[in-house]
């Protein structure tokens, strides 16, 4: 894994160039549109230049990820307890290559890749975050989905002792989550393994986590070690604990009403200053359509999105 | 023998405490509560509010605001329980939960919201972890704004009925504080039971404890 990361490096852009973000941006045009050219999915590239990409700093230090504890500091905090080699994951249901592959193993195969996209968060924050990883539809290709298969499930690792939060009763565990087949294919879905060009962090959802840039963060499920194809819609662990807040699709949607949190806009973490002054001062942006990616629209024509929020 | 030096000396224990209680000046009370504020403006400049600082300084008003609240409402139990007597700084703990709880609402309205004036209607209106948190502080503002000599007397009768109301803020800001997070937190649960069990106090004819 260490290697492949390694590899990729040398194609991507270095790594002293994420970390210095403001260079990025006064560098200007040049290195923006060849940036946006190679690594960044077209919808987003506009985008992404309104605002700073988030440090590791900060994509590390702010987290969801219940399993550890409900506060944003509690993964940083405890994921270390997490073992994440060897990683065996289970590839089972309508497929033709059903079994047991070690994360290792998969990755060998997979093409890496560099997306920096949006992660919108239902709670009303969002950040910008350089991912490495795959497409979901390559590993499934490789898998063989069978014809009747309408769905894709996932399961995040049921391990009270690393994870000592699935020792309480806050969630029905294991997590997990689902897509449609044709959202599961779809060109923007990555299968996450890295962010800045190293491996992925276990508060992030080490070794490997789901990325679905225009649905609201919980739907990425982190350290998966379950992949289904099925016909029947799989269970979403938030739609299962509060239906009427959390749908299944949770497509991010600034006119579909969250009884908790406004959706119409969203709080960009990272600020516009510098230091920890300039945080405080997160800045509003209004949230789009599909977090932006209007490629997706297609997949949900002609559906009545308040009713399958 | 033993029994009895034992709680002579628990006595005179309470009895140097109710000294000290008279010492104490007003102005005393006012300052110590600024501390938390102190506290937290301290932890923003060094960057010991995280990533995210204006949530946690939102959260860290509004939850010092409620247990500011929640220490006023001790303080006339305490007085029957023990015959330590705060009442005198009954208005100063009241005003100063008022204060941090009008700060937690200001970064609300300014650095979380922004003032998009149609998204805190439509919060405010639609949204029940909101609406809570909104009624509770208007119903305090009747309080704190007749907390003074004057509005006692003009009001006379009426003013300790109208003072309470706080039972209904406190409830209002304690299912706000439940409804935070997407699932039940522990510290908000244990805020919640002992709002109740103060509340569940004033239906009970204290007296004072013998051996105090």
């Amino acid at each position: 894994m260490r290697d492949m990361h390694k590899k990729s490096q040398d194609k991507i852009t270095p790594k002293h160039l994420f970390y210095n973000r403001r260079k990025i941006l006064k560098l200007g045009l040049a290195l923006g549109a060849y940036v946006a050219s190679s690594r960044i999915t077209p919808a987003l590239a506009k985008e992404t230049f309104d605002r700073k990409i988030n440090s590791l700093e900060e994509i590390t230090n702010y987290n969801n990820f219940y399993e550890f504890g409900i506060d944003k500091t509690d993964p940083a905090k405890h994921a270390y307890k997490l073992t994440t080699s060897p990683w065996p994951i289970e590839i089972s249901g309508l497929v033709d290559n059903p079994g047991i592959y070690d994360f290792s193993e998969i990755l060998k195969e997979m093409n890496i890749i560099q997306r920096t996209y949006n992660l919108r968060c239902v709670e009303g924050w969002s950040m910008l975050i350089p991912w490495n990883g795959f497409q979901l539809s390559e590993l499934l290709n490789k898998i063989g989905v069978k014809h009747e298969a309408k769905y894709v499930s996932f399961e995040t690792l049921y391990r009270p002792q690393e994870m000592h939060m699935q020792e309480t009763n806050i969630l029905n565990w294991p997590y997990r989550e689902g897509l449609r087949l044709d959202e599961a294919m779809h060109p923007l879905t990555l299968i996450a393994t890295g962010v800045y060009d190293q491996p992925l962090p276990k508060q992030n959802g080490a070794p490997l986590r789901l990325v679905v840039p225009w649905k609201y963060g919980f739907k990425s499920i982190k350290s998966i070690t379950k992949i289904s194809a099925q016909v029947e819609e799989p269970i979403s662990s938030w739609n299962q604990q509060n239906p009427a807040e959390y749908g299944f699709y949770s497509n991010v949607n600034p006119t579909v009403h969250h009884p908790r949190w406004s959706q119409a806009s969203e709080r960009y973490i990272g600020g516009e200053g510098e230091g920890y002054l300039g945080n405080l001062f997160t800045k509003r942006y209004d949230t789009k359509l599909y977090n932006g990616y209007g490629d997706v629209a297609p997949l949900y024509e002609g559906m009545d999105l308040s009713r399958y929020y | 023998m033993y029994k009895a030096t034992k709680s002579l000396n628990i006595k005179s224990i309470f009895d140097l405490i109710r000294l000290l209680v008279r010492k104490i000046r007003i102005w005393h009370v006012y300052v110590t509560l600024l501390i938390p504020l102190l506290l937290l403006t301290s932890d923003l400049l060094s960057g010991q509010l995280g990533v995210d600082p204006m949530r946690e300084l939102e959260k860290s008003l509004g939850v010092t605001g409620i247990y500011i609240l929640i220490l006023t409402l001790c303080i006339t139990p305490l007085s029957t329980l023990t015959a330590i007597n705060f009442i005198r700084f009954r208005r100063a703990f009241g005003l100063m939960s008022f204060f941090y709880i009008a700060l937690h609402f200001s970064t609300w309205i300014l650095l979380d919201m922004q003032l998009r004036w149609y998204e805190i209607v439509e919060s405010v209106t639609k949204k029940p972890f909101i609406v809570f948190g909104m009624m509770g502080f208007l119903l305090l503002i009747p309080l704190a704004a007749t907390s003074n000599n004057y509005s006692i007397k003009r009001l006379g009768k009426y003013w300790p009925k109208l003072h309470k109301l706080i039972y209904v803020a406190i409830i209002l800001g304690g299912v706000h504080y439940l409804m935070m997070e997407k699932t039940l937190q522990n510290d908000a649960i244990t805020t919640f039971i002992i709002i109740l069990v103060l509340i569940l106090l004033r239906f009970f004819k204290l007296r004072k404890i013998n051996w105090l």
